[in-house]
């Protein structure tokens, strides 16, 4: 298995396209931090922005897919076979090879970032908040790595697996931003109206109506899951964690969050803000079930794919 | 005798189609085994199965004495070595890296041996151009070697010969025979081209619509294939005496027919048995050539 290993990490990091999508990376996260530093404020720097992660998720898609559909394409898999590893050893190596490529994109992405507004970030938060917030993007890349895996030992031709996982991370994007926008909905909403009085005077009054669009029950709980499972959603919890304050923000400061929640607990889900904010051990849980179920996919997939 | 590889029965469906259906054969230890049959009659889908690719759908086979239901099996296929269809190799390295990727995922523990390697099979002197680079004579040499990288017994080609140029192919053919005779490996070798698996196999099965038809060794084909006389008779006692008389070579095949290996004259016969009481019956020229054999078998 080591072998292997050895074997599809040198063919997948040793590829001219994920060299190419490793500077791609690198650029793309300097640039951002460039912009962002020219609209900052001297006194909170400027807010975090995730899209050359989100952006990078997509140039993963590029790499894995030929990392992968190359083996395919060019008959080395059934050498493999042949010399007797199986399907599952191949499946194992290509799985952590595409894991390891995506800690690396990741890594060229925050190195950028980094290099460009070290300073802003070193002194605005606490390593706590920064392990919080970068540990879960990297949880996102992981598994998107992951999605990518499964789908090429499915689909063996390189341009139709780079196009799916294409798609299927601008699926998982949407997917995250629709139930976000859904959950953050208030379940009563405080309408202002007037009315005339007798003298003649408008008379100012608010009243509390149920939102329409509060989602409850089985469809809550179905929206809560499918926000957790989208990798992109960890990406803008990090954005949120590092919206940028006066003074350095701690672990500690996170429990005021709290706090604020409890007071808006009538309108607000507070379970779900808590989420959000303050209870992140949700998104590594529910990220490691959903890597358990794709590793036990794709092994099931590659072992009744035939091989071409 | 040992055999290499036994399959019973073995069967492949794909949907509506049945690639293999009741495929059964023995390829013996040292022999070439050539594997004839029309496109579509389920060679490569045997060689895919064999090499673990795919499961068979029913059926079983033995490679080594290994079932395939046996986790020995995997072990086993490390004595083999395969070209499915296309030599497996990465066309983005030079034919020598190629080689120590082989190695290095086998687990050997240094690059010697693929100097020579690549000299048994002529390319010995590409330098540093990209197997992309390659002609298909080229890399299905390559393609040899590196099958031949862990020192296989058994050796399965799936059409290897399949747009070569002649040069290209007497080439593969002599390295076939070399391997064979030098290296006693086992060679199972599937081909359309009839007239130059003649020139190979000791071994023959005859495939179609995924079974095997016959098999048969190449001495006893030779036997079948020379040019004779089919004489239907009577009495076959009596042509009997009368080719001893005449001192002709000849072979009994059932109570009515016989293969007389010399030309005669019809009349000549037909007057000598009706001395014995002996009625000729019907009298034809057979000429077969592997061609003719396996056109005869398959039908059409």
């Amino acid at each position: 298995m080591s072998r292997l290993l050895k074997n599809c990490l040198r063919l997948h990091l040793g590829s001219l396209i994920f060299l190419l999508v490793c500077g791609a990376a690198f650029l793309m996260g300097s640039v951002y931090e460039i912009g962002l530093s020219a609209v900052a404020d001297e006194n909170t720097g400027a807010p975090f922005d995730n899209t050359p992660y989100l952006l990078a998720m997509y140039l993963l898609a590029a790499s894995a897919a030929f990392g992968i559909g190359t083996e395919f394409a060019e008959g080395t898999v059934r050498s493999k076979l042949v010399m007797g590893f199986t399907k599952r050893q191949i499946f194992l190596a290509e799985l952590i090879s595409t894991i390891i490529e995506a800690v690396i994109v990741f890594g060229f992405v925050t190195a950028g970032v980094f290099i460009m507004g070290y300073k802003n970030y070193l002194e605005l938060f606490s390593g706590g908040i920064l392990l919080r917030s970068f540990g879960l993007m990297l949880g996102a890349f992981i598994v998107t790595a992951a999605v990518y895996t499964t789908v090429c030992c499915l689909i063996h031709n390189r341009a139709a697996a780079m196009l799916l996982c294409a798609l299927i991370c601008f699926g998982m994007f949407m997917l995250s931003d629709e139930t976000r926008q859904s959950l953050t909905q208030p379940e009563y909403r405080i309408v202002a109206y007037g009315e005339s009085s007798d003298e003649g005077d408008r008379i100012a009054d608010e009243r509390k109506e149920e939102n329409v669009h509060y989602a409850s029950g089985a469809a809550r709980r179905l929206l809560t899951a499918g926000y957790y499972l989208a990798p992109p959603s960890s990406l803008y919890i990090s954005e949120k964690l590092l919206d940028r304050f006066e003074g350095k923000f701690t672990v500690d400061d996170l429990e005021q969050y709290r706090e604020d929640f409890k007071d808006s607990k009538e309108t607000w889900d507070y379970d779900f803000m808590c989420g959000s904010r303050i209870d992140l051990w949700k998104y590594p849980l529910w990220g490691l079930g959903e890597f358990a179920f794709l590793t036990v996919l794709g092994m099931l997939i590659i072992k009744k794919r035939n091989i071409q | 005798m040992e055999y290499v590889l036994r399959t019973n029965e073995l069967y492949k469906h794909y949907r509506r189609f049945n690639a293999l259906s009741g495929l059964t054969m023995n390829v013996p230890k040292g022999s070439v085994y050539g594997l004839v049959g029309k496109n579509g009659a389920g060679k490569t889908t045997l060689m895919r199965v064999v090499c673990g690719l795919q499961e068979p759908s029913s059926g079983s086979y033995e490679l080594f004495g290994s079932p395939n239901t046996d986790k020995n099996v995997s072990r086993q296929r490390k004595r083999m070595g395969a070209i499915i269809e296309k030599p497996a190799i990465y066309l983005g390295m030079t034919a020598k890296q190629n080689m120590k990727v082989q190695y290095s995922l086998l687990g050997l523990p240094s690059d010697e041996g693929i100097d020579e390697l690549l000299a048994l099979v002529g390319l010995a002197d590409i330098g540093s151009k990209k197997a992309r680079s390659f002609s298909l004579g080229m890399k299905q040499r390559l393609g040899i070697a590196v099958a031949l990288a862990w020192s296989p017994d058994f050796l399965l080609l799936d059409e290897p010969i399949n747009g070569l140029d002649p040069q290209g192919i007497v080439e593969i053919r002599e390295l076939i025979l070399k391997l064979n005779r030098e290296r006693s490996i086992t060679v199972l070798i599937s081909s359309h081209i009839l007239s130059e698996l003649s020139l190979l196999a000791t071994h023959y099965g005859f495939v179609d619509k995924g079974r095997i038809v016959r098999e048969i060794s190449a001495e006893e084909l030779a036997k079948q294939a020379r040019k004779c006389m089919i004489a239907n008779v009577s009495d076959t006692q009596a042509l009997s005496r009368v080719l001893e008389k005449l001192g002709i070579e000849y072979e009994i095949v059932s109570d009515s027919q016989a293969r007389i290996y010399a030309q005669l004259t019809v009349s000549k016969l037909a007057a000598d048995l009706a001395s014995e009481n002996c009625e000729l019956i019907s009298v034809t020229e057979a000429d077969e050539s592997l061609e003719s054999y396996f056109i005869d078998l398959v039908g059409n």
